[in-house]
């Protein structure tokens, strides 16, 4: 389904109605947001070449994308993660003199993008940021946290000198435990239920499910061979996850573009390492969707 | 077919148009109600604010959906536990350390506590003896999963380094199970997690708001039960943390229909440290014979009151919009933001969301921030007056600081 360029031109003609000049030829980008973590080469750690090379072939200009390499261990809001996000943004945007920009976030890259669409008067570029997206397709975000993090951050030993001394010590898992990303998304985030819409469409794919079994090739596309560890750690989640976050997290903010297995090939749930993979057609829903 | 994702798209970039405005008139700020936040009796915190923080003016407008539903009392989270945890030393995991489960398939986790002890010996399941009132169980025949610690960090989770996890087998039965690693040999501690997930009986605990003011006092409900009894406690603890590093004990008192009222003045008074407040409470209960431990935690957030909003608001109507000088009180210089949602007036009569708006400038004194409203805005949503701004805030974005948010802020006739 060719989406985007018709819903861009649309646009296009409404400015124009509105008494703009004639629309100039869209320069269509695509940037890749990558999920907690510190990155330094998330093309080929974190989504692989396989899949960005082949969601950029539904660019005009293939050369019009970006990978991000940002700290996402830190908080949403830091220098190290929004910060650097908007900074990739906006170099991105000059540099290839992008203005429909369609943004591609996993995990907690969701809520990174989140806090730029939610907080334009943070930082001077975050208005143009926003300005040229298009919309923002969210693999599998952590809108509302995981009970898994609450399992790790669980115990954690807080010691006053030093504060949060043991346990994990990655504030974005601390943040993205249930409790705290239900307080940010009360107050600093917007799009969730009960608040003020964002300022550009937020899309959901859900993962549902996770197969793991030995003789089961497809949980090898990027997902999880037979794992023990993955199976307790589903005592957390309800019945529908992807294997770190609830279906529930995942839709929470924004709006739902899919459930995996209504379009993925041969109906295959995507686990959350596989929403971030070419696995089952995922690469191409998101192609054709530029 | 124009799609909703294209419609959406459309309505959104459409809201550009720019026109000039006219005269001022000065109203003020609706009166404050119950569950509105409002900060005084400022302060001037010699903490800087964040390093990195703009000193630019910028203002975001733009339109939101007509049906929006705004929720403008933030409720609290509730956390519902049926967790707990216990910190042992090497030497009570070589005695013998109980658990107390009241429910099959209850799911364990031991790890070392710190940093210091990464080098402390890992605790396999398989290595543990299992004692309940059902006989003694060693050699992992107790549990129907055991997961060691390699196999734990393949799931991907960040739990600690030397996690190692089993779920109980139903053979083990409920009540107090008793782990022992009588080939331990370490003197560092360790801690138990038991996560008795299929269990009726749950720690549910809910702060009393999402936000505090300095001096203002947390009030939280804590309640042990099922869904359909509650059940009395002993040994409850409850202590609450700072993001600097703090930390207070708390007293805890019956409350009203079975809950533990929680009850702190709180002192935001620290150098600034991102993240959250938490409440921490633990507690004990009985029920059929069986001990039910749990404990749970929350988190909220406390303000140092650095600015507030003066209750004056210079305001302008006319060919370009609507123009809405807020006027700030500022104890500390900062960054404030104003934002908030402006409704307006349908031909029905009716109140609906029309946009949202955003506006920031550095205030080193008193001073104005203004949120403009394009006239372009209210003529796409076809309103007019009365207008509103509802759920209105004040932000220290320099602090993370929530400073005021009213439900309805602004009535404009």
């Amino acid at each position: 389904m060719l989406r985007s360029p018709f819903a861009f031109l649309l646009a296009c003609v409404v400015l124009s109605g509105l008494g703009f000049a004639s629309p100039v030829a869209a320069e269509t980008g695509v940037a890749f947001v990558h999920g907690t973590g510190s990155q330094t080469d998330a093309l080929n750690d974190y989504w692989k070449s396989a899949m960005v090379n082949s969601i950029r072939q539904g660019l005009p200009d293939q050369s019009n994308y970006v990978v991000v390499n940002c700290d996402f261990e830190e908080y949403m809001w830091t220098s190290g993660a929004a910060g650097c996000l908007a900074g990739y943004l906006d170099s991105f945007i000059t540099s290839k003199g992008i203005t429909d920009l369609v943004v591609i976030t996993h995990s907690n890259g969701g809520n990174v993008m989140r806090w730029i669409l939610s907080n334009p008067t943070w930082d001077s570029r975050y208005p143009n940021i926003i300005s040229k997206i298009r919309w923002v397709n969210a693999l599998a975000p952590s809108s509302l946290g995981t009970p898994l993090a609450d399992a790790v951050m669980s115990g954690t030993i807080f010691e006053a000198a030093v504060g949060w001394l043991l346990g994990y010590q990655s504030d974005a898992v601390r943040m993205q435990q249930t409790s705290w990303m239900a307080y940010y998304n009360a107050n600093w985030l917007l799009g969730t239920s009960g608040r003020p819409s964002l300022p550009k469409g937020f899309w959901n794919v859900v993962g549902t499910d996770v197969e793991t079994a030995i003789w089961d090739g497809d949980s090898y596309c990027g997902g999880y061979t037979l794992n023990l560890g993955l199976e307790i750690t589903q005592a957390w989640l309800d019945s529908c996850s992807d294997g770190f976050l609830e279906c529930s997290s995942q839709n929470g903010a924004g709006s739902l573009w899919f459930f995996d297995t209504a379009q993925t090939q041969g109906d295959e749930p995507l686990s959350h390492n596989q929403s971030r993979r070419k696995c089952f057609g995922l690469d191409v829903i998101l192609r054709n969707d530029l | 077919m124009l799609s909703f994702k294209n419609a959406i798209l459309i309505s959104a970039t459409a809201l550009v148009l720019a026109i000039p405005s006219s005269a001022a008139d000065t109203v003020r700020l609706a009166p404050v109600q119950e569950g509105d936040l409002a900060a005084s009796d400022l302060i001037r915190v010699l903490d800087k604010a964040r390093p990195g923080v703009s000193r630019e003016d910028v203002a975001f407008t733009y339109a939101v959906r007509s049906d929006l539903a705004l929720d403008l009392r933030p409720a609290p989270f509730e956390v519902a536990s049926r967790e707990y945890f216990t910190d042992v030393s090497g030497d009570d995991l070589r005695r013998g350390v109980p658990i107390y489960v009241t429910a099959e398939n209850a799911v364990v986790r031991i790890n070392p506590t710190s940093a210091r002890d990464k080098a402390l010996p890992t605790i396999e399941p398989s290595g543990l003896l299992i004692r309940s009132a059902a006989g003694s169980f060693d050699k992992g025949s107790g549990m129907s999963l055991l997961v060691e610690a390699a196999e734990l960090e393949k799931a991907g989770v960040p739990f600690m380094e030397g996690t190692t996890a089993f779920r109980l087998a139903p053979s083990v039965g409920v009540g107090e199970i008793v782990l022992q690693a009588a080939a331990l040999e370490s003197g560092g501690r360790y801690q138990i997690h038991v996560f008795d997930v299929e269990s009726p009986y749950i720690l549910g605990l809910r702060a009393g708001a999402t936000d505090y003011l300095h001096g203002q006092t947390l009030e939280a409900a804590a309640r042990l039960g099922s869904s359909e009894k509650t059940l009395p406690l002993y040994g409850v603890e409850a202590y609450v943390t700072s993001p600097a590093g703090r930390a207070w004990r708390v007293e805890i008192a019956p409350g009203e229909g079975g809950y533990l009222s929680v009850q702190l003045p709180l002192d935001a008074r620290e150098r600034h440290v991102d993240g959250l407040w938490e409440l921490h409470v633990a507690a004990r209960g009985s029920v059929d014979g069986l001990e039910v431990v749990r404990s749970a935690r929350t988190a909220f957030g406390v303000h140092l009151p650095t600015a507030g909003l003066a209750g004056d608001v210079a305001l302008t109507q006319g060919r370009s919009g609507l123009r809405a000088d807020f006027a700030v009180q500022v104890g500390s210089p900062g960054r404030y933001e104003v934002r908030g949602v402006l409704f307006g007036t349908d031909a029905a009569g009716v109140l609906r969301p029309v946009a949202m708006g955003h506006s920031a400038s550095w205030l080193a004194a008193d001073g104005v921030v203004r949120l403009s409203f394009d006239r372009s805005l209210l003529d796409e949503a076809e309103v007019g007056a009365p207008f509103e701004i509802r759920d209105l805030r004040l932000l220290d974005q320099g602090r993370m600081g929530i400073l005021h948010r009213q439900a309805i802020g602004l009535v404009v006739d």
